[in-house]
């Protein structure tokens, strides 16, 4: 990161951008620097992570929100401006910030829009391959995998986002190709990771958008495994803030008990934990750290929902008075990291959490490994979900 | 515990629909042949008469208990056999908070050693990740005994071991009978599209085009299956053969049997060229969307051979014409999905070609409504006779076309064109069809439920119950018959304020819409539009209720005497 002469913050990506490469650029932005006009500088760029691009997605929003410049260098690499068209970036871009993705971009680079896309494995839905082959390249050819964003102030909308989302995943196509490639059922994929990360996302409060965008992200000198990429992102109030206003409101988050003994041995970074193994029917209480509300956040029975005024958020049940076993992010973990052998990533205020399997399993209980960080510089705007599940075959 | 009779009860949930819907008298019996299973002496107090349902916004988190949705009874010491079937519902309905509930329901069920539970499932959901296991598994042997069954007769037993005279053949066999073979599926959501249809080169017209774009899945499977039995051993040398320029969903059905058997595929090119040097050793097996005449299929065959391809001595297509007959050895036989009468005649011949009407277009429907010509073949084609139903015998029309004989031999096209109708006013996945209580629209609403996944709700209003809305006020009609399915999913559509559309085969005068729109009003629910089938009085508006018929024909109904 640095000020030009002219007064702009400039963040000059590296060849491969990732979530952690961004958050240590962005680390370095303070309030006086973020508040200054800011170029993202991608031109060096010839790989991009989906979930670092869904971060790229969130600042341009909260900076269209504080209306405040931002301008992209657009990629040398033909082949990654191809993926970010063949994805519809400028698309989400527009939809997010409120601002056309041409008007973001520097003069020079306008070239970009009139180019057409090479194919390869990146073919978009506008017809660059006119013979997309098998399944996969169906889907890629309908541009099935690209960004979704969608705008809700209703729970009728908030239904509609679920059906939709969930009835894409769960075509015959789509499993078709979810089941060749993956170690498990691909219906799982609709009925868990799907709509799960849908669920939570939109319930958030105060969230009033939410993006989701996947790939089949093939090995290469950057990713070692290929795998399939889900990313979903939303515009509410941080998951561990809710849960932390909760706790201290005097309200226990732990809205149920339930009889799992799912163990998390803790990675710290930048934070020290109460403790090096947290039990899934561990309950946070005042003074818990924010890193550990956003473990519990996924346990099964916890949930914020029991104090949350009906106006803040959205949901699919008001009015409930069934019990609230508070189960979907526990289901979404499980499923996929036991039954994928996959990961969840969450990133939230100043905290990330990546979740998978334990390298070394004790006896019968589910051991996880939860690596957890807590980052300096500008808090992140909303809830980002990722979870990544290898592909069984390769691709 | 011999000789104590178990009193069974059962419940059918159905998730992601929005009222409640009677239960078949085949699935009623196929529960209790269930708990026969489990006990002898059988006294089945509560059959399922009426689904539990749970709407799509509520399946993440259903407002009551499912223990209380579900209204099962038990006494102390009572031996009861309780079964909550979840068979009917898609695997990936069921969402992991909801299913979870329904085994936590189940353990209650089941508190002592008296009392079993039988949850019956689509599928088992990952004993990997799914919290419906976790209740179960905690389940100690002291108190009664959960079994949970899939739609393929597996069985796992919790709690304290059961005996039983289950067989999974048994089990998948009388599912199967239920819910239809996979050849039923395919023919339930395949469409007849009635229209003047260009077939490709082979200089006919056709009266008729088949769509299976909501039948990927079983054509896929179907496709699967033959290819599976017929060519096994030769798989690895095998390419699937199709023309350019098949239909977008047989497309994606190849698509998926090329993914699941692994094979690739060839596309021989429009006009005639060799898309590709035959390769030694690969042979070929040729896939089709439609055989009509069969001279696309027998000039394809001849220019691979030509060409220098070895092909398999079966072909598929998904769609063959009934006078089609594979004929020649020299050709491969053509295995059919499904053998359908296209109604084809010579350009020359063709009548709609002589009346100048332009071609319809094979990828979609162009208009909302009927086009004239498919409107009155359908009325002119079936018997005219006097209305035999509806409104008092001195306003019934004197001759009408025959709509149960229509719908028979129409069904398909007319509920494909209604259902268009339905979600073009109603904009949600989920409708609610309010219609008199008769048997031609309700075959046409029958008729859309395996596309729409069984999520088109009917309410059927009985004849006397209309007529009695010109008499009543709206409060006094929704009391009117308290008890009764149409009174029960009405106030249960109201709660959730959905979305209602009225059908009927016909509108002769607007009486019945009214009388409908009066009787909804008195349940506090609004219609979003009026969708008759045909409409005789398009003149007339109907209060602030859209019409949207799917053909327009002035004939009004005599005025009341």
């Amino acid at each position: 990161m640095k000020t030009t002469a002219d007064k702009w913050t400039q963040i000059l990506l590296s060849a491969s951008i990732t979530t952690e490469a961004l958050d240590g650029h962005l680390s370095q932005v303070d309030s006086e620097s973020w508040n200054l006009p800011l170029n993202l500088d991608l031109t060096s760029a010839d790989y991009i992570d989906i979930a670092a691009l869904l971060q790229i997605l969130t600042i341009l929003e909260e900076r269209g929100r504080e209306r405040l410049l931002t301008a992209i260098s657009v990629p040398r690499s033909r082949n990654l401006r191809d993926f970010l068209r063949a994805w519809d970036f400028p698309a989400a871009v527009s939809a997010v910030s409120g601002t056309s993705f041409r008007s973001l971009v520097w003069e020079d680079d306008l070239e970009y829009f009139g180019e057409s896309c090479q194919g390869g494995d990146i073919p978009s839905r506008r017809g660059y391959v006119e013979e997309p082959e098998g399944a996969f390249g169906r889907l890629l050819s309908k541009n099935f995998f690209g960004f979704m964003t969608y705008v809700f102030s209703s729970e009728a909308q908030v239904a509609s986002i679920v059906e939709t989302e969930w009835t894409r995943w769960r075509k015959p196509l789509v499993l078709s190709v979810l089941n060749r490639n993956l170690r498990a059922s691909g219906a799982e994929i609709a009925r868990v990771v799907i709509y799960e990360l849908l669920a939570n996302s939109i319930q958030h409060p105060q969230a009033s958008l939410v993006t989701i965008v996947s790939r089949v992200q093939e090995a290469n000198k950057h990713i070692p495994e290929s795998h399939l990429a889900i990313s979903i992102w939303d515009n509410g109030i941080s998951m561990t803030r809710t849960l932390g206003a909760c706790i201290d409101s005097g309200e226990s988050v732990r809205v149920a008990e339930t009889p799992v003994d799912d163990t998390f041995e803790v990675d710290a970074v930048g934070w020290t934990p109460s403790a090096a193994r947290y039990r899934a029917d561990w309950t946070p209480g005042p003074g818990a750290a924010p890193e550990e509300l956003l473990l519990a956040s996924v346990f099964p029975g916890i949930s914020r929902k029991a104090s949350m005024a009906a106006e803040d958020v959205l949901r699919f049940d008001a009015d409930q008075v069934a019990p609230q076993p508070g189960l979907g992010l526990h289901a979404l973990y499980r499923c996929a990291v036991d039954t994928f052998g996959g990961t969840l990533s969450i990133r939230t205020g100043n905290q990330v959490m990546n979740l998978r399997a334990h390298q070394r399993p004790v006896g019968d209980t589910r051991l996880y490994q939860a690596r957890l960080l807590r980052l300096n510089g500008r808090s992140f705007r909303g809830n980002m979900l990722t979870v990544r599940i290898p592909l069984a075959n390769g691709r | 515990m011999a000789g104590k009779p178990w009193r069974a009860q059962a419940a059918v949930v159905r998730l992601g629909i929005n009222t409640l819907e009677p239960v078949v008298e085949e699935r009623q019996l196929f529960h209790e042949w269930m708990a026969r299973r489990f006990g002898r002496a059988i006294i089945m107090s509560k059959p399922a008469q009426y689904t539990k349902y749970v709407p799509a916004e509520q399946i993440r988190q259903p407002r009551r208990s499912l223990r209380d949705i579900l209204d099962f009874t038990i006494d102390d010491g009572e031996r009861v056999i309780s079964i909550i079937d979840c068979s009917p519902n898609h695997y990936e309905t069921m969402r992991e908070n909801l299913i979870a509930h329904v085994s936590e329901c189940a353990v209650q069920l089941a508190g002592s050693s008296d009392q079993l539970c039988v949850i019956l499932l689509p599928r088992f959901p990952s004993i990997n990740h799914s919290p419906f296991w976790t209740r179960l598994d905690q389940m100690g042997d002291r108190g009664g005994s959960v079994v949970v069954v899939n739609n393929e007769g597996q069985l796992r037993e919790f709690g304290k071991p059961v005996k039983s005279s289950f067989s999974a053949d048994n089990y998948e066999a009388r599912q199967r009978k239920l819910s239809g073979t996979l050849e039923d599926e395919f023919r339930d959501k395949t469409v007849r599209r009635m229209g003047h249809f260009k077939i490709g080169q082979e200089g006919h017209c056709s009266r008729y085009l088949f769509d299976a774009h909501r039948a990927v899945r079983e054509l896929s499977q179907l496709i699967i299956e033959k290819i599976s039995m017929r060519i096994k051993g030769e798989l690895a040398r095998t390419n699937i053969l199709v023309p350019e320029g098949i239909d977008p969903w047989m497309d994606e059905a190849i698509a998926i049997a090329e993914e699941s058997v692994k094979v690739g595929r060839t596309t021989w090119r429009a006009d005639g060229a060799c898309p590709a040097k035959a390769e030694p050793y690969r042979k070929h097996l040729v896939v089709i969307d439609f055989v009509n005449t069969g001279d696309t299929y027998r000039k394809l065959v001849d220019s691979a051979r030509s060409s220098g391809y070895e092909l398999h001595k079966f072909a598929i297509a998904a769609f063959v014409g009934d006078d089609f007959h594979n004929g020649s050895s020299n050709y491969p036989a053509v295995q059919h999905i499904q053998r359908v009468t296209f109604d084809r005649a010579p350009h020359g011949e063709c009548v709609q070609c002589s009346l100048g009407l332009p071609h319809s277009s094979n990828r979609g429907e162009e208009l909302i409504g009927l086009r004239s010509y498919d409107a009155w073949e359908i009325m002119t084609e079936v018997t005219w006779k006097e209305e035999p139903y509806g409104p008092p015998q001195h306003r019934r029309h004197r001759v009408l076309p025959d709509f149960e004989e229509m719908f028979t031999q129409y069904g398909d096209y007319l509920a494909y064109k209604l259902e268009n109708v339905l979600r073009h006013v109603s904009q949600q996945a989920e409708v609610a069809v309010v219609c008199p209580d008769e048997p031609a629209i309700l075959a046409i609403i029958n008729r859309m439920q395996p596309w729409a996944d069984n999520r088109i709700a009917a309410v059927r209003l009985p004849r006397e119950i209309l007529e009695l809305s010109g008499r009543m006020d709206p409060p006094d009609l929704a009391v009117a018959d308290e008890d009764s399915e149409w009174a029960r999913q009405l106030r249960h559509l109201a709660e959730r304020n959905a979305s209602v559309v009225l059908t009927d085969e016909f509108n002769g005068s607007n009486t019945t819409a009214k009388q409908m729109i009066k009787m909804i009003s008195a349940f506090k629910l609004k219609a979003r539009a009026y969708a008759p089938i045909f409409n005789f009085v398009p003149g007339e508006s109907l209060q602030d209720v859209q019409v949207v018929a799917l053909y327009d024909l002035p004939s009004p109904r005599s005025a009341p005497l």
